[in-house]
């Protein structure tokens, strides 16, 4: 591999990494299932590999990813028939037209970068940020539940969203700016 | 910018208050400091945000990023020492030959090659010197089909973003409503719509000759940052800074505007997006200042719309712009 394919290669494993997980359940919103969903994402990247030398890396891809998912996901649906009847389809179609396709995609992308975050913490930290978000657990129960002290708890919980926090900061930023100005979005 | 001093409120604080296990000593100082200044909102409200989207995680299936990667890493990764046998060589040579002869058949036929795009979409052509061209939406490039061999000629009708490789023994030449534009590799923006009454180049990078086409020799020199503009009537041409990146955004969505009158923003979203709007009188004056780097149209119109108080339909394809107007 010569150099300027490295970097291009390291381009792309970036733009992988950044939108692979927000992609998939996007298309699963479409598709429902996962299998599906990833093939299809997968299958997107193939197809920017094959156009590397014209796929300009330095632009904002966002959109393009996710209206080239979509279009993978409509014609997918089309091709296996999964709807009963067109309508359900044309439905699914229409909404490209109205808001909630950016929209879609905004929550897809913000879940798909948050969930890596936290796939990402150390172990510890993990846990505890999961038992109190996923599954609703108070400071006292968490301490309880892994006997260790409600100070520890309070350390992993705050140390979670720093380094989250930090992970996420300039998409968080972007995101902020744009969500103070509609407050009618999500 | 000190982030050291906009933490005021340490970060284990924010927590707490987020996790409801703040007391109300605390909470009012979380709230303090969130109406302190508007940076330390934008903080708490993204940190917020995490917080609240990390509760509806749980039920998302997680997915191992690595092995993903490790499956498309090996997908584009083409496969080491493969033997190819005598008879896969003659296949490929077969039709290799049937390939070159339908091409020679089909370039027999058509002196020209032209590409061209609807009225909403912007294609990217690469032409055989390895030139590429964005072309905006209703736009058409025509080149003969000795195009990089014996010459670097085309023909522009609208609006195309040109990324012109280097050759300085053949100059690239587009000819776009009666002006002439010569270069020998730089990237610039050409804007030549019949209905308009300017053709403008902007100039990204490089060098750019500008000419009226009856008179190739009295070229204007456009350099990086400047925007030259054939008046076709006066058949002139003048040059000024190119200071509006709005002239690109179809290309690259970076928009920004400063005082602009909400009319003249349309047009240029109308560039820009390819949709169309039809705008009240009551709120085409409403000036706007606001940057939006790669946003989509519906992220703009809400940007527009919350902070211009308009209502904003979209109607068989036409957005309807009404409101109830602005301060002078």
């Amino acid at each position: 591999m010569t150099t300027a394919d490295t970097i291009l290669k390291q381009k792309f494993e970036e733009l992988f990494r950044n939108h692979f997980t927000g992609l998939c359940y996007f298309a699963q919103k479409y598709l429902g299932d996962m299998d599906s969903s990833k093939d299809i994402v997968h299958a997107v990247f193939v197809k920017i590999w094959e156009n590397r030398h014209e796929f300009e890396f330095e632009k904002p891809a966002k959109s393009y990813l996710f209206t080239s998912v979509y279009n993978r996901s409509m014609n997918f649906i089309r091709d296996h028939k999964k709807f009963a009847d067109a309508e359900d389809f044309d439905a699914h179609a229409a909404s490209l037209e109205t808001g909630e396709f950016y929209d879609s995609m905004e929550v897809a992308e913000l879940e798909g970068r948050i969930k890596q975050a936290i796939a990402k913490l150390p172990e510890k930290c993990r846990e505890v940020f999961e038992l109190n978000r996923f599954e609703g657990k108070k400071y006292a129960e968490i301490a309880a539940h892994l006997n260790i002290s409600i100070k520890t708890v309070e350390n992993q919980m705050s140390k979670a969203l720093k380094v989250m926090r930090e992970e996420l900061k300039d998409y968080l930023y972007i995101f902020i700016l744009f969500i103070l100005k509609n407050n009618d979005f999500m | 910018m000190d982030t050291e001093n906009k933490h005021i409120v340490p970060i284990e604080l924010i927590t707490r208050f987020l996790a409801n296990e703040a007391s109300v000593n605390e909470r009012t100082q979380v709230e303090d400091w969130r109406s302190a200044a508007s940076e330390n909102e934008k903080e708490f409200q993204s940190i917020r945000k995490l917080w609240n989207v990390s509760a509806t995680l749980g039920k998302k299936e997680e997915i191992d990023i690595d092995k993903e990667w490790q499956i498309m890493d090996k997908a584009i990764t083409p496969a080491k020492g493969r033997v190819i046998s005598l008879a896969r060589v003659i296949q490929i040579a077969a039709s290799l030959l049937i390939l070159v002869t339908l091409s020679f058949l089909v370039i027999q036929q058509s002196k020209t090659i032209s590409q061209k795009t609807a009225v909403a979409e912007v294609t990217q052509v690469t032409l055989p010197d390895g030139s590429i061209i964005n072309l905006n939406a209703n736009s058409k490039i025509t080149y003969g089909k000795d195009f990089g061999t014996a010459n670097r000629e085309i023909t522009l009708k609208g609006e195309g973003f040109f990324e012109v490789v280097s050759n300085k023994n053949m100059p690239f030449i587009i000819s776009a409503q009666g002006a002439t534009i010569q270069v020998l590799g730089t990237q610039f923006n050409v804007k030549a719509y019949k209905n308009q009454e300017e053709v403008k180049v902007t100039v990204i990078e490089g060098v750019v000759e500008l000419s009226e086409a009856k008179q190739p020799t009295k070229k204007t020199v456009l350099l990086a940052g400047e925007t030259g503009i054939y008046m076709k009537k006066k058949k002139a041409i003048k040059k000024k800074p190119s200071n509006d990146l709005n002239d690109i955004s179809w290309k690259t969505k970076y928009l920004s505007f400063e005082n602009t009158p909400l009319n003249q923003v349309i047009d240029i979203l109308n560039n820009t997006y390819h949709k169309d709007f039809v705008v009240d009188n009551k709120v085409k004056d409403c000036k706007v200042t606001v940057a939006f780097r790669d946003k989509d149209l519906a992220s703009v119109l809400k940007v527009l719309k919350s902070t211009l108080e308009l209502h904003i339909t979209l109607n068989n394809q036409v957005f309807y712009i009404t409101g109830e107007g602005c301060q002078k």
